[in-house]
């Protein structure tokens, strides 16, 4: 179930959850700005 | 073992006893708060010169007695600004009356005496007492809304079949927020005789109830 | 904060090692705080799906305007008994079960400080259960004419003139209440009293932290909420007036005092689920826990918040505006602590090693679906925008992303996490994320449609809408079945494992931390007889 992982695999882990966290950052903030665009009818 | 705990199982033991009674002390607190602001509609009467004390059927949970009604206040009469006051009213369930208003609204002076009466109605083949009980709103408009006369004030008994023009003398007093400029005032009639009986016994007695 | 003792001999010889009455006798009078916590779990699940029954039958009558399946009045039965049912009878006893199983593992100790107290907490439950459901069994015989009518809240004057499903609902808060505070007495005792020498408050697992805060505000709380609903027993049987308007009494004050109560058991709720997430959070991440002082002064600044905001839930009765700006700015207030909570919940994260098995899966639906919940709820605490969303759907969903993403979400993490230690088997690891994804999604929608039926302004509580709402209600309702069917899976999951399975090693999790896990799984009936020292 829960495998234990090799070195490597953690640092890719790390690498991976990292770059999951600053798309998601991202996206937030895209999200923000792009709500400045739009008007109420 | 357990007798090292029983010192701090006394003192959580009291908390709660503490949070029972504070539950119960909420109750004339709440009461007091209310009267003071006139939060949820409660009319107050503050009296400068108390004629009289009447009953006004206040007071939650029956701990306060009634609270006292002021005289006419002789304070002038602002011409400068207009109120409109509502009347409205309902039979509370178990209480085979109607009631209406005969005036249903008007305008009037902070600080004129007005009188206006509910025609009130009892449409069952017994004898039964009710009680009125009124509410003002907005809450903020309470304290300064007084009632000089008011069918409120004691418990009313209908013959079977009789009807009656209940009367209502009041005054918005001149110290009302000049914002406020629309006054409801609402009557909830209760019924004295039956009312553990209606209150128990409401449930069967609606028409099939079923699931 | 003094530790009685290091070695704890085998305390209470009388329910000692090998000699238990077998049957259900080892059942009922057990003082073993695993087998309590197994007997609190079993009784949450299995009240989670009766009351997950009731709202599907609700659900299903919502499924098109008009009514078809019940008359109103069985539907108002309906929802205010799924919530009781839900809130005291699954979220708390789950909770408690918790408590039970991890409290004493957790901090060192060789069981609960009143294990007899602790047996009567959780035996007062089924009567209490009975009681809330009985009135339905007894309709069905003539008698009455039905459970409790009037929404959870018991609100007077309507609660005054119900029939005798009021009386049943009041005795069963009553005993429910009992219980709570048999159960967050205990749980105080062993945590100011049995922690392992060395285990400093400050040391103490966040789990336990939460759970301390979530006891002091049951006791402080729990008995307003008994005084409320024995003064509507006396109202409605031994002529005092302290809600009934007809003896001068007043209903609104019956909206304080229930509140009063009803705020903080929101808190009451969710602070074990915010204590256990940490803890899940750090072993999937493979990194120690971020923010431990901040999260327990978090914990501390919502428990005191909590008590002093209550009237947010009825901003439209008419309240003086210094009222309505003060209890709009304490609550909005409450979301400071908060953030700092799922601030420190996402650094834990952050550059984590992360791997997602089923409890970590759940937990980070948790964050985003809770962080919902938390973000609908500064909408309806602003008095002026509540106006508007008072008692409509949206309020509907916004509590259900709280208590079912944030609760019962928060309650199956903690069950994969600690499942495998408390049976010393592993569960199915694919049938969990078949059960987390198909949760995930019809849990959104089921109740993401909730809120545009709410600003589209469907009342909520009400067996009959107007056409316009259909689609979205139909899409509900399909979703709400897919929900509960999927939880079916959550049963037969948790079932194999206790049955059996691949054996898990003691430490179960590869980044776990915590006294816990070095027990064997299972840990043996009674554990750290000698107490751990903490260095």
């Amino acid at each position: 179930m829960n495998a234990s992982f090799t070195d490597a695999e953690l640092a890719q882990r790390r690498a991976a959850s990292r770059r999951m966290a600053w798309l998601i950052g991202a996206a937030v903030l895209a999200l923000y700005v792009i709500g400045f665009f739009f008007k109420r009818g | 073992m357990t007798a090292s705990h029983a010192p701090l199982v006394k003192r959580l033991l009291l908390i709660v006893a503490g949070a029972f009674a504070f539950g119960f002390a909420l109750v004339p607190l709440y009461d007091v708060f209310c009267e003071a602001t006139g939060f949820n509609g409660k009319t107050s009467g503050q009296a400068a010169a108390v004629p009289a004390v009447i009953r006004d059927g206040f007071g939650v949970g029956g701990l306060t007695a009634g609270t006292a009604v002021a005289a006419p206040a002789p304070s002038a009469i602002d011409r400068s600004r207009t109120v409109a006051v509502e009347f409205t009213g309902t039979v509370m369930p178990g209480l085979p009356w109607e009631m209406r208003p005969l005036t249903v609204s008007l305008d009037t002076h902070p600080g004129a005496m007005q009188q206006v009466r509910y025609l009130v109605r009892n449409t069952s083949s017994r004898t039964i007492t009710g009680q009125a009980v009124p509410s003002v709103t907005p809450g903020q408009a309470a304290q300064h809304f007084d009632k000089i006369e008011c069918f409120c004030f004691s418990q009313q008994t209908l013959a079977p079949g009789e009807s009656r023009e209940m009367p209502l003398t009041f005054i918005v007093k001149p110290d009302i927020d000049s914002d406020i400029r629309h006054i409801t005032l609402s009557y909830a009639f209760f019924s004295i005789d039956g009312q553990r009986n209606t209150l128990t016994s409401a449930p069967t007695a609606k028409p099939e109830a079923k699931q | 904060m003094n530790i009685a003792t290091t070695t704890v001999p085998g305390h209470a010889g009388e329910h000692h090692g090998e000699h238990y009455p077998g049957g259900i006798l080892r059942w009922l009078t057990t003082t073993n705080h695993k087998d309590i916590g197994t007997m609190y779990l079993t009784f949450a699940l299995i009240m989670f799906f009766v009351g997950g029954g009731m709202i599907l039958a609700v659900r299903a009558e919502l499924w098109q305007p008009g009514l078809q399946l019940m008359q109103p009045e069985f539907f108002n039965q309906l929802i205010g008994i799924h919530a009781l049912v839900m809130i005291f009878a699954a979220l708390m006893p789950a909770a408690t079960g918790f408590a039970n199983w991890q409290i004493p593992l957790m901090i060192g100790a060789p069981d609960m400080a009143l294990p007899r107290v602790n047996n009567w907490g959780f035996w007062l439950l089924p009567p209490a259960a009975i009681l809330l459901t009985l009135p339905f069994v007894l309709a069905l015989f003539g008698i009455g004419d039905g459970a409790l009518a009037t929404g959870w809240t018991f609100y007077a004057p309507l609660s005054v003139q119900g029939g005798l499903g009021v009386d049943f609902a009041i005795f069963a808060v009553h005993i429910l209440g009992v219980s709570s505070i048999l159960g967050s007495i205990n749980i105080i005792v062993t945590i100011f009293n049995m922690r392992a020498p060395g285990m400093t408050m400050m040391k103490l697992p966040l789990f336990a932290w939460g759970w301390l805060i979530t006891a002091f505000l049951l006791i402080a709380t729990i008995p307003v909420l008994a005084g409320a609903v024995t003064m509507l027993l006396t109202d409605r049987h031994f002529g005092t007036h302290f809600f009934n308007a007809a003896g001068g009494g007043d209903p609104i004050l019956f909206q304080h005092l229930f509140w009063f109560f009803g705020h903080p058991e929101v808190y009451i709720l969710l602070l074990p689920i915010w204590g256990l997430m940490p803890h899940v959070l750090s072993t999937f991440s493979r990194k120690p826990i971020y923010g431990y002082k901040a999260q327990v002064w978090g914990f501390i600044g919502i428990g005191a918040l909590s008590v002093v905001v209550w009237a947010h839930h009825f901003f439209t009765v008419g309240m003086p505006v210094p009222a309505l700006i003060y209890f709009m700015f304490s609550t909005m207030l409450i979301s400071l602590p908060l953030a700092v909570l799922f601030f420190c919940w996402i650094a834990t994260m952050w550059k984590g090693a992360m791997s997602f098995e089923t409890p970590m899966l759940f937990a980070t639906g948790f964050i985003v679906l809770f962080g919902i919940a938390g973000l609908t709820g500064l909408v309806l605490a602003d008095v002026a925008a509540d106006a508007q969303y008072h008692h409509s759907y949206f309020v509907v969903a916004h509590f259900h992303y709280a208590l079912f993403a944030g609760g019962i979400m928060g309650v199956m993490t903690g069950v994969y996490y600690w499942l495998p230690k408390w049976t010393g088997h592993m569960y199915s690891e694919t049938l969990g994320k078949w059960h987390f994804w198909l949760t995930v999604v019809s849990f959104n929608l089921t109740f993401l449609p909730q809120f545009f039926l709410g600003l589209a302004g469907m009342p909520r509580r009400i067996p009959d809408y107007a056409l316009q709402f259909t689609e979205f209600n139909m899409i509900s309702t399909v979703a709400a079945f897919a929900l509960g069917l999927s939880q079916l899976l959550f049963a037969y999951n948790i079932w194999k494992c206790v049955k059996g399975g691949p054996k898990a090693s003691d430490k179960v999790w590869e980044g776990a931390e915590g006294l816990e896990w070095q027990l064997p799984s299972p840990p043996p009936h009674h554990s750290w007889e000698t107490q751990p020292v903490i260095k």
